[in-house]
């Protein structure tokens, strides 16, 4: 199933039902912490690159390495709130492919998800096998 | 118990409601029957009953005027979403306090000296380096890269906060957040 041109991760269960997922290696600003690939969550209603969870943003160390406060956007979510996104450059990869993508990582007050945006997929292309549950990204 | 004499806090977590009942306790010095904890397992949330006479440790007034518009269509959601009992307006009020807080976020010393320093320096950035990524920190130009993956790396873990983007770049204003994007609610309201 892998190969240098391919990466695949199966669909990820969470509230009894699958959601596909993509495995992604986070350059933080904390380099003391393993670089591990992670699994994050697709989310094509997130027009952002990537959204971290704050607890994770914070122990990632991107609360010590931001851009210019005059750059955070402001986030509405589908019921209408509005709040000020933190937000900080970082570059991705998925290793399986080697693929590296420069782009920033989001969070706001509040936020427990960690999600995969619009403007990251929109680098890659992807393939969501419904039928086998799987997420592929192809070079 | 009195219920006259009291007042209840509500809270959906055992833990939380634990945790406040401790508070309250060492920062009061109170009898423990001024301070009463129930939780309905059942139910998934519990109450804190306090003295009135400790409410105001509890609880501070803010005074202020708003435009009648605004403050009848302001009463007027909170009976919708609170009822017509005692409370709903301060419940409310609460409520939007907490969302109003969540919008932005304080600034520590070095990140306000970064940001004033970014704004000062930009127009002289934008001139020189367009397309290169600068680190600012200690309220000063640091460093000035042709990539992302050298300013990331630059004084690694020297500086308590820093500045790093591309200059030229401009993100956008506004980002929608999808279904998915849950946030945590604003208050125990």
């Amino acid at each position: 199933m892998e190969s240098h041109d391919k990466a695949c991760w199966p669909y990820l269960k969470s509230n009894d039902a699958k959601h596909p997922v993509m495995g992604l290696l986070i350059r933080a600003p904390l380099k003391t912490l393993p670089i591990t690939e992670s699994l994050f969550r697709i989310d094509t209603g997130y027009e952002g690159f990537l959204l971290l969870s704050e607890e994770r943003y914070r122990r990632m160390g991107f609360h010590l390495s931001e851009l210019p406060r005059r750059f955070w956007p402001e986030a509405e979510t589908v019921t209408g709130e509005v709040f000020r996104l933190r937000r900080a450059l970082t570059i991705i990869e998925i290793p399986k492919i080697d693929v590296k993508l420069e782009g920033y990582v989001d969070t706001f007050q509040g936020n427990l998800e960690d999600l995969i945006g619009l403007e990251l997929i929109n680098n890659l292309k992807l393939i969501l096998n419904g039928p086998s549950k799987t997420t592929c990204v192809v070079r | 118990m009195s219920y006259r004499r009291y007042f209840g806090i509500l809270y959906d977590e055992a833990a939380e409601l634990e945790r406040i009942v401790e508070r309250l306790r060492s920062r009061l010095g109170a009898p423990l029957k001024e301070i009463e904890m129930r939780w309905s397992p059942k139910r998934g949330r519990g109450l804190v009953y306090l003295f009135k006479g400790h409410m105001s440790l509890y609880y501070g007034m803010i005074k202020g005027s708003l435009p009648k518009e605004i403050e009848e269509r302001f009463r007027r959601k909170a009976m919708e979403r609170y009822g017509h009992s005692r409370g709903a307006i301060s419940k409310a009020l609460e409520a939007a306090i907490r969302l109003w807080l969540r919008y932005d976020y304080g600034m520590t010393d070095e990140e306000e000296s970064n940001n004033k320093a970014f704004e000062a320096l930009l127009p002289e950035l934008e001139k020189k380096y367009r397309g290169m990524y600068v680190v600012i920190a200690q309220g000063k130009l640091i460093s000035v890269h042709s990539s992302l993956e050298e300013a990331l790396r630059v004084e690694e873990g020297r500086y308590q906060h820093r500045i790093v983007f591309k200059v030229g770049e401009k993100p956008v204003e506004k980002v929608r957040l999808g279904w998915r994007a849950t946030i945590r609610p604003a208050g125990h309201t």
